[in-house]
């Protein structure tokens, strides 16, 4: 085999090779010296890079905390913080049903009835609060992640896209 | 819309709770990576802030039992990007990406902050001093592939981009990295 190229020992030592190309350095790196010289330097650089984000960690600032509440409190309500609050009887369960049948009637979020009342598609209360319902809120280190994901995307796929979804999980750190 | 207004509700207890647990089990990395991007104090305070106003607003959107940390760090880089464009006049002119197009901006290269301007105690470090040279786009993919150890699909998802360009930029960043090194190690000999 050639000498594997600086951007492949890169990419190995990153675990982004394919099974077999991985394998190949891998085997490479056994008989050749040269290569196992660069190899190490690659890793001496991460080693590097990971010390000194370590050596330079810093806690989350107290008052910076509180910055965010205070932020928080201090928003001005969004056209969706509206909508919503002026429809809060819709909470109820049958309305919710009502409206599964609206949701597949017609696209979209935003839905106008005969009165000319918006409504927000069901799936909107469906899916309102299985973020704290769930077992695992957050997916991080979390094996059941990907099973997760597959549970909800339906759902999700009608829900604000204010912030775009990361869809994965880690796998491992 | 219609004519009578309900008074608004007043936050729900899971969006506080949720934005409650996400500062507490992620605010300090939120934070952490929001400093290695920035590189000073003041904007990575402003841009964790940002990012959690950000999370409560759009809590509804994170998709339960994937990683909260990939969102807001999407979200961090969201953002940070919208603040880079909008300073960038204030920036100087940075070293160029190996004659690379700039991938990350716009018309004209992005700049880091003249060279390490807020970095206390940290300039006599070579390593921490060139990671400050680096172009953003260089910078966030190094800390995620080296430091927060994501792989480049993750990577990719993080900063909206191909894996070829997180491929290419972090073969690019740590040629660039290895070659600052190098020299600031030779010029304090
Ligand atoms: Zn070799």
């Amino acid at each position: 085999m050639q000498h594997p190229t600086t951007e492949r020992l890169i990419d190995y030592i990153h675990a982004a090779l394919a099974p077999q190309d991985d394998a190949a350095v891998h085997m490479h790196l056994d008989e050749c010296s040269e290569c196992r010289q660069e190899h190490a330097v690659q890793i001496r650089l991460s080693e590097m890079l990971r010390a000194d984000a370590a050596a330079h960690e810093r806690e989350l600032p107290p008052m910076l905390k509180a910055q965010i509440w205070n932020a928080v409190r201090s928003l001005e309500p969004t056209a969706m913080d509206r909508v919503r609050a002026w429809l809060r009887p819709a909470y109820s369960v049958p309305v919710a049903a009502a409206l599964i049948v609206a949701a597949f009637v017609a696209p979209g979020y935003l839905h106008h009835n005969a009165s000319g009342a918006p409504s927000i598609d069901a799936a909107y209360y469906l899916q309102d609060h299985a973020a704290m319902n769930g077992a695992t809120p957050f997916g991080d280190h979390s094996g059941s992640a990907a099973a997760q994901f597959e549970e909800t995307s339906n759902v999700d796929q009608t829900v604000l896209h204010a912030v775009p979804v990361v869809g994965m999980a880690r796998v491992s750190r | 819309m219609g004519a009578i207004r309900k008074p608004l509700d007043p936050p729900s207890r899971e969006q506080t709770a949720f934005l409650e647990r996400a500062i507490e089990q992620y605010g300090k990395a939120t934070y952490n990576f929001a400093y290695r991007l920035t590189r000073n104090e003041a904007d990575a305070r402003d841009l964790t802030q940002d990012a959690f106003i950000r999370v409560y607003r759009a809590w509804r959107s994170f998709v339960p039992g994937t990683s909260f940390l990939s969102w807001i760090y999407r979200i961090v880089t969201n953002l940070y990007r919208d603040e880079l464009r909008r300073k960038k006049g204030r920036f100087q002119e940075e070293i160029p990406e190996d004659n690379a197009p700039q991938e990350f901006g716009g018309e004209r290269p992005l700049a880091v902050n003249p060279i390490d301007e807020y970095v206390e105690g940290q300039l006599s470090e070579p390593l921490s001093r060139s990671l400050g040279m680096l172009s953003p786009d260089q910078r966030q993919v190094v800390i995620l592939a080296d430091i927060e150890e994501y792989s480049y699909q993750e990577i990719a998802e993080i900063m909206g981009c191909s894996i070829g360009t997180v491929r290419s930029r972090l073969h690019r960043a740590r040629a660039l990295l290895r070659r600052l090194v190098q020299k600031q190690q030779s010029q304090a000999q």
